[in-house]
């Protein structure tokens, strides 16, 4: 195996260097510190947590969590100034493991539920080196703020001249302002104006995206513009060789990632295509000879610049691209992924690529979740088509008008005449609509559905609907099983029949509670396709922490997770009547058969989910349930409901 | 004679297609026809065709899903599909 594409990160470990223990602790690459930022009253403090917690949760998303569940009130708003932000790295953030670069940022979401998106990139361990692992921020700011944080404190600094300004200047004005090595996440105009689809960007052009459930408007929220990074705490780790040969006997699995390191996520639109996956003109059509143009393949022959990666990352799978003309021509920054080629692309009829790399700047500068944003402009042409939408601010708002489709997108961000009735997701928009535009407003908990039809994989239906923070692949990636990437230990090592709901319930569960240690670990989940096995993330746990780990000990610390997640969601109000799929979803389980047949099959699926689960026919954790998971707190909170 | 009723009875002809990133189309690769023995299963193509098991995650044949255990008929057309990994 060869190194050149491994970055210096895992080179210095593999040579045995990089290892100095800063503290005493049974744990290393931990700083046991989470930073308390309270922008009202101007004030920070540092607030200790112990190793305890750090077994139970991980970090990342599961502490967050954890940290969120105590102080949940649940009469709140998202927007309420003490409704708490949570940036929180993982274990392996920072740690330079192959893919150790996740950050996860969670909290309330405007969309009324659990909040939680999550990015690669370099902001995430530049918090680690800070000394901290994550940060809490509450109250709202007096005027437009940003905070700067390095390894001697934090500071909570004016961003006045700011606001109003795209992530790109953003990023580009703060480094200047603050370190040139400094790492920037910021909001955009559709942070500050409150959008329900706002992300925090990463890396300017770059575009690591925090991207889903809103949380950049929680942000914009507490008149929060930015959070700057720097640190020079590297973390440790508890036993080099250990982790260094655990790296070792990975790298060979690299083979199986090839596609991704030479097209990135972009190298699946054809093959999605063939087999009726790919989203069409809002899910209506299974099949579309636009996909040749938008794949991943083209992209790179007709705009590709060079390869990049996140920290520690051998993959690399992001393609720096430029176009020629336009509003950010010449500009070099992240090509549109997979899931924007689709719902900016395949999703809206649009076949024309520069055009598809246009909106996708278009959208990261604005702060906008590319992959929400094109479900919104999707019901919006299918609104306006079908004669629900009767005017549209003089917009020709057709299938595939990219200059109509580049006007509303700035429309939602800004909160402009039709961008209003959109800037809130689809579920909103369809409520205010009325008549039958819900059954084609593509959400569940209402977060808009991410870019694949479950027609060729069924299961991709229930985890989007009892995804904890809405209708999104990542939280579960059960269609990857049930297409054939393996899960051997679980027992799944081929692929299933993907028209039928028998035995999904307990794989979609299975890989819900898998896929929830990843954002705790801060590890990117690429590495599952990378075929790597439990025995290897658990000798990668030991190198790091000294703690002896095995295949059952971190599928219960999922459990746990995704249990405590729903014990959250529970606290504000959802049930099974929040785990649903829109009829024209349901529609597609079933191609050419009554929608009856569609809706039995998810039902069905959703019984047995629930019952292996261990939660009543409501979707609720049953007592016993969350005490088997240690999660006292939640089952008490629950009861007292 | 005898020779032409030995191909029509014992060999098969097959339609292959290879889409998405299976090694063999980095640079695109057009479909082609192949002479296969009857009684030959998916994937025995797949190795015929030096495709490691694990780069073919789907399976179709003349357009329905199917294994790579389903023995092949005269004039099928095969497609061979990457993994959907990763969206």
């Amino acid at each position: 195996m060869v190194f050149n594409f491994y970055n210096l990160g895992v080179l210095r470990v593999l040579r045995g260097e990089y290892i100095v223990l800063e503290r005493n602790l049974s744990v290393a690459g931990i700083s046991y510190r989470i930073l308390q930022v309270d922008l009202s009253g101007q004030q920070t403090r540092v607030q200790e947590y112990g190793e305890e917690a750090l077994r139970k949760y991980f970090a990342g998303s599961g502490l967050a969590c954890s940290i969120l569940l105590s102080r949940l009130d649940p009469s709140s708003d998202a927007f309420h100034p003490d409704s708490p932000l949570v940036f929180m790295t993982g274990l392996f953030t920072g740690v330079p493991v192959p893919c150790g670069c996740r950050i996860s940022v969670c909290g309330k979401s405007p969309l009324g539920h659990w909040g939680e998106a999550n990015a690669g990139g370099y902001w995430g361990p530049e918090l680690k080196f800070t000394g901290f692992d994550g940060l809490v921020i509450t109250g709202k700011a007096k005027e437009p703020s940003y905070l700067w944080i390095t390894s001697a404190g934090a500071e909570i600094r004016r961003a006045v001249s700011l606001w109003g300004k795209g992530t790109f200047e953003t990023t580009d004005q703060l480094i200047q302002q603050t370190d040139a090595r400094a790492r920037v996440a910021a909001i955009g105009p559709a942070g500050e104006t409150l959008s329900f689809m706002a992300a925090v960007i990463t890396g300017g052009p770059e575009a690591r995206a925090m991207a889903r459930t809103g949380l950049g408007a929680v942000m914009g929220s507490k008149n929060l513009k930015a959070v700057v990074v720097r640190g020079e705490k590297k973390p440790s780790v508890h036993e080099q060789k250990i982790l260094a040969e655990a790296i070792r006997a990975f790298l060979p699995n690299l083979q199986y990632v090839e596609s991704l390191k030479k097209f990135g996520t972009a190298a699946l639109i054809e093959s999605k295509e063939a087999v009726g996956a790919l989203p069409i003109k809002n899910f209506r059509l299974p099949h579309w000879e636009g996909a040749k143009k938008i794949s991943g393949p083209k992209m790179v022959a007709s705009h590709f610049e060079k390869h990049y990666g996140c920290f520690a990352c051998p993959i690399r799978c992001g393609k720096e691209v430029k176009v020629a003309a336009g509003p950010y021509a010449q500009l070099v920054g992240h090509g549109p992924e997979y899931e924007t080629l689709s719902s900016l692309g395949s999703l809206l009829l649009n076949d024309d690529l520069k055009s598809i790399i246009t909106l996708n700047y278009l959208c990261n500068d604005l702060g906008l979740d590319t992959m929400s944003t094109g479900i919104a402009v999707g019901f919006a042409v299918e609104c306006f088509e079908r004669g629900f939408l009767k005017e549209a601010d003089g917009l020709d708002l057709k299938w595939g008008n990219t200059q109509a489709i580049a006007s509303l997108i700035r429309k939602i961000a800004v909160r402009q005449g039709v961008g209003a009735l959109l800037a809130d997701g689809v579920e909103r928009a369809a409520k205010a609509l009325g008549r039958e535009t819900e059954d084609f407003a593509l959400h569940s908990k209402g977060l808009e559905v991410s870019q694949s039809n479950p027609r060729p994989t069924v299961s991709l239906a229930l985890s989007w609907a009892t995804s904890n923070r809405g209708a999104c692949h990542l939280e579960g990636f059960s269609h990857q099983v049930e297409g054939g990437v393996p899960f051997p230990e679980m027992g799944y090592l081929k692929a299933m029949d993907g028209t039928s709901g028998e035995s999904k319930g307990k794989m979609t569960a299975l890989m819900q509670n898998y896929m929830a240690v990843f954002n705790a670990l801060g590890l990117c989940k690429f590495l599952f396709f990378a075929r790597i096995s439990h025995a290897t993330i658990c000798q990668w746990i030991k190198g790091l922490t000294g703690w002896d780990w095995a295949s059952p000990d971190l599928m219960e610390v999922g459990d746990r997770l995704y249990n405590l997640k729903r014990a959250y969601n529970v606290m504000l109000g959802v049930s099974s009547e929040r785990d649903t799929m829109p009829r024209r979803i349901l529609e597609i389980l079933r191609p050419g058969k009554p929608f009856a047949e569609g809706e039995k099959l998810f039902l069905d699926m959703r019984q047995d989910y629930y019952a292996f689960r261990g939660w009543d026919e409501k979707g609720i954790p049953k007592r016993e349930k969350l005490i088997s998971l240690g999660l006292e707190e939640a089952a008490q909170k629950i009861e007292n409901r | 004679m005898r020779i032409a009723f030995y191909f029509l009875a014992l060999h098969l002809t097959i339609y292959v297609k290879t889409i998405g990133t299976l090694k063999s189309l980095e640079e695109g690769t057009k479909p082609f026809w192949l002479e296969v023995p009857e009684g030959t299963i998916v994937s025995q193509i797949i190795e015929r065709l030096n495709i490691m098991d694990w780069e073919v995650g789907f399976v179709l044949i003349n357009g329905d899903r199917q294994t790579k255990e389903s023995i092949l008929k005269d004039n099928d057309e095969l497609t061979l599909i990457a993994p959907l990994a990763g969206g």
